[in-house]
């Protein structure tokens, strides 16, 4: 079985999360991805939110499988050297330092393409270059707030909200990793690499796509049918427009009105919840399945603008029709009905799913100091290979083995041992 | 400037978010997408939450510009006749149609890949194949629920919260489109397509990684003393909501500035880097913190870290989120501003970069769209309109050889 990516070399010069998400994912696809890493210490996830004392944390093994580790210190002449050699045989070079690091490490774009004209050289920043807040060092929830996410999740009555999905950093590296993708393409083309950047406040905003849209009806027509602050009440109990797009709680965004729902336990259980979408299709299905029949010709619940006004009502009756079923169960009897929905699942019931193990999703790793660990395998599944996904490697683990590759012979890597240079 | 994916065809047969966001962006990067839509009415997103009673709604204009149209029922055995050639002829063919409805079509991969054995076969579904859901039509925020998102959002005393950002349909389509161009690549070395299947949940889960690595650590020591449940909550064995803290290694939260009472996005978002508080305690003007016991070491400060928050929002309380971030940014605090929309769609520097971009389209005029959040220093994606209902029927049946006669045929039978 060949990968699609085999025989392509890639230098990892990325820490924490959005550059080692991207890399981690062009090794599945068969690149031959070496980490450079400080020496002695490493990327700082080896140490952050460890587990167990002394071993890698899973912040590391997660984000690290299927690459190679060499340590270099890029400070020292021979370091230098040694990152010179490899940029000049790689085909892509990824780095996610904070804004002028690398510039004042003596990398710049233009020293590394005169090194190499065909490398395609790709970078995650917090904000794009030239924008007012370049400066500043940007983390996951700062993206957040910076790309539209904040301000928009969370209930009316609330404050911004932040999302627990990685939307600054796992997602700007798949947006990095669909540049560079596309510059290999290029590359074929044109002959020669270039330069990919993202910044994480773009690739927020990228899935921020949809309140950018409702921003610009909001400005032309003064509210948002499908929010829940429409229509307006003089209570205010929902909340009311203004002239930014409001956070709009649980809401189905899409024209289908839905909301998450409590099931039987949700006072004990935290995630004892369905989503229940009311899709303006399947209205009759859905009266009869909450056994109210009597709604289906009411006039006052016959079609979506009748629905609007008292939907929470209409949620309220089928929390009553929710109280006595499991999340599993109602979902069992509500899928027959073509009822869009689903339970809320926690991390532990996805991480025990058998069907997630079966997809490839979830995977089973062994590391070579931790035992086993699971983690998130890849979401795209392809018809003419299987990624096999491995564990991450240790720190410098194929330092000797990298460096022999570059035609050092054991003297000089001993030397450079000597020096620290690695 | 010419552009990585000119001469790739593609056939979109998509619609709504997930699939139209994917080829949105392979024809921004010179693919040549070709929209096929049922005639007379098209993606459903043309008509849904308009802002003016009989233009294409900005939901279907923000997701499918620079394509072309074509309207054709799939149902008729011309209009079938008229799909295979295209399929053909392409490189690439996307759907997100309900689980099985495709097939049901006779387009399924096996037929495609029959009639064009290096097409790519892109297609979205809810949950991955042979999951027990896997039948089931899903919408975004039931990717949420079931991709854990929704299980860890919002606040350890509320529910399960949706996020704002597409987790479930822009998300999966960035994520096929890198199954896509992975393939073409994978091509070049075999000669030939392959299926690229891409759920929703799996989409969900790959951003929610972390998640999945706390649930580990929980099961290995029972607590996670970044979360706002340590050291004086309870935790219980899944991973719980943990409000707006930082989620690092670092403690962090979303505060209030001077106007938060009437303005809902006057808030910033900090965070309390161990290294970088001696400054803080200088910026905030509480220079004792920094030898404070109770205040000194990240650990200190974790025990009563809503306290500290709450006297940080004191000193924020004559600011707003713009003077604040200046001054904390000035001592190097990892800090930012909670941009509303309204902010967003007007930030000069995300227009000059090319992040929102101002399209013209006839006859909607003026709008704004999410630009490219890829910057390429070899080519700069031009964004065009989207195509009106049909826009290119003539050339592109013209091109498959129809004449003028043939075409105006298909036309009265309903076909296009």
């Amino acid at each position: 079985m060949s990968l699609p990516l085999e025989g392509i070399k890639i230098i990892d010069f990325t820490g924490v999360q959005a550059g080692p998400a991207c890399t981690q994912m062009l090794a599945w696809f068969g690149a031959d991805v070496i980490k450079v890493e400080r020496p002695g210490t490493g990327d700082s996830t080896r140490h952050q939110l460890r587990d167990i004392p002394d071993v890698d944390a899973l912040y590391f093994t997660m984000l690290n499988s299927n690459k190679r580790s060499l340590t270099l210190n890029t400070k020292t002449a021979e370091g230098k050297e040694v990152l010179e050699k490899m940029i000049r045989e790689s085909d892509v070079m990824v780095e996610n330092f904070g804004p002028g690091a690398l510039d004042r490490m003596g990398f710049t774009w233009e020293h590394i393409q005169k090194l190499n004209p065909k490398i395609i050289f790709a970078s995650v920043k917090g904000f794009s270059e030239g924008h007012p807040y370049s400066d500043i060092k940007v983390y996951e929830n700062v993206a957040q707030c910076a790309g539209g996410s904040a301000s928009t999740t969370g209930f009316w009555d609330g404050p911004p909200t932040i999302s627990a999905a990685a939307l600054g950093d796992s997602n700007s590296g798949m947006h990095l990793a669909i540049g560079i993708l596309t510059a290999l393409i290029g590359r074929e083309k044109a002959g020669k690499g270039q330069k990919v950047a993202v910044s994480m406040q773009d690739c927020v905003l990228n899935l921020c796509r949809v309140k950018l849209r409702d921003q610009q009806r909001l400005d032309r027509l003064g509210y948002l049918e499908e929010y829940p602050q429409y229509p307006i009440r003089a209570d205010g109990l929902y909340g009311t427009f203004s002239d930014v797009v409001p956070r709009d709680g649980n809401a189905g965004g899409g024209g289908q009105p839905g909301w998450v729902l409590k099931c039987k336990g949700w006072e004990s259980d935290p995630n004892a919840y369905i989503y229940f979408t009311i899709q303006d299709t399947d209205w009759g299905p859905t009266c009869r399945a909450l056994g109210k029949q009597e709604w289906i010709d009411d006039p006052t619940f016959a079609t979506p603008k009748a629905r609007q006004p008292h939907i929470f009502k209409i949620f309220d009756a089928i929390e009553v029709w929710l109280a006595d079923k499991t999340k599993f169960e109602a979902v069992d009897i509500l899928r027959k009905f073509n009822i869009p929905c689903s339970p809320v699942l926690s991390m532990k019931e996805i991480e025990n799913d058998p069907a997630l193990r079966a997809s490839g999703t979830i995977v089973e790793v062994s590391h070579k100091e931790r035992g086993t660990y699971l983690t998130v395998g890849s979401p795209m599944k392809f018809s003419d290979f299987k990624p096999k996904i491995t564990g991450s490697p240790l720190l410098g683990e194929h330092t000797d083995e990298v460096l022999a590759s570059l035609g050092y012979n054991r003297e000089q890597i001993a030397n450079l041992h000597k020096v620290k240079a690695v | 400037m010419s552009l990585p994916l000119e001469g790739i065809k593609v056939v979109d047969f998509t619609g709504v978010q997930a699939g139209p966001s994917c080829t949105q962006m392979l024809a921004w990067f010179g693919a040549d997408v070709l929209k096929v839509e049922l005639p007379g009415k098209g993606d459903i997103t043309r008509s849904q939450l308009r802002d003016y009673p009989d233009l294409d709604g900005l939901y279907f204009t923000m997701l499918n510009s620079n394509k072309k149209s074509l309207e054709l029922n799939t149902k008729t055995p011309e209009g079938k006749k008229i799909l295979e050639q295209l399929i053909k002829e392409s490189d690439i063919f996307v759907e997100n149609f309900a689980p099985g409805a495709v097939e049901r079509m006779g387009f399924g991969w096996d037929h495609i890949h029959e009639l064009n054995p290096r097409i790519i076969y892109g297609t979205i579904k809810g949950f991955p194949e042979n999951s027990p859901f896997s039948h089931l039509k899903v919408y975004e925020d039931i990717a949420q629920c079931a991709g854990g998102s929704a299980s860890t959002t919002g606040f350890p005393d509320g529910p399960p919260t949706i996020s704002a950002a597409a987790l479930g349909d822009s998300n999966t389509g960035m994520h096929l489109l890198i199954g896509i161009l992975t393939a073409l690549i994978h091509r070049e070395k075999t000669g030939e397509g392959q299926k690229v299947y891409m759920s929703m949940q799996d989409a969900v889960l790959n951003l929610c990684r972390v998640k999945l690595r706390d649930q580990e650590r929980l099961e290995n020591t029972g607590v996670l003393k970044e979360y706002p449940q340590y050291p004086n909550g309870k935790f219980g064995d899944t991973v719980p909501r943990s409000g707006n803290s930082s989620g690092g290694g670092s403690a962090g939260w979303v505060l209030k500035c001077k106007n938060w009472k009437t303005d809902s996005n006057d808030y910033i978002y900090i965070i309390l880097q161990a290294w970088g508080w001696k400054k803080l305690c200088d910026a905030i003007g509480k220079p004792e913190w920094k030898t404070d016991p109770a205040y000194a070491t990240p650990e200190a400060r974790g025990k009563h870290i809503f306290d500290v928050f709450d006297e940080i929002e004191k000193w924020l309380s004559d600011k707003d989120k713009y003077q604040a971030v200046v001054e904390l940014g000035k001592a190097d605090v990892p800090v930012g501003p909670v941009l509303s929309m309204k902010e967003i769609a007007h930030d000069p520097s995300l227009r000059e970069n090319g992040s929102v971009v101002e399209v013209t389209e006839e006859p909607r005029g003026k709008y704004l769209t999410v630009g490219c959040p890829m910057k390429f220093s070899a080519f700069t994606p031009n964004i065009t309109g989207a195509p009106l209902l049909g826009a290119n029927n003539n050339e592109v049946l013209n091109h498959l050889g129809y004449s003028a006669d043939q075409i105006a045929e298909l036309r009265k039978k309903g076909v296009v």
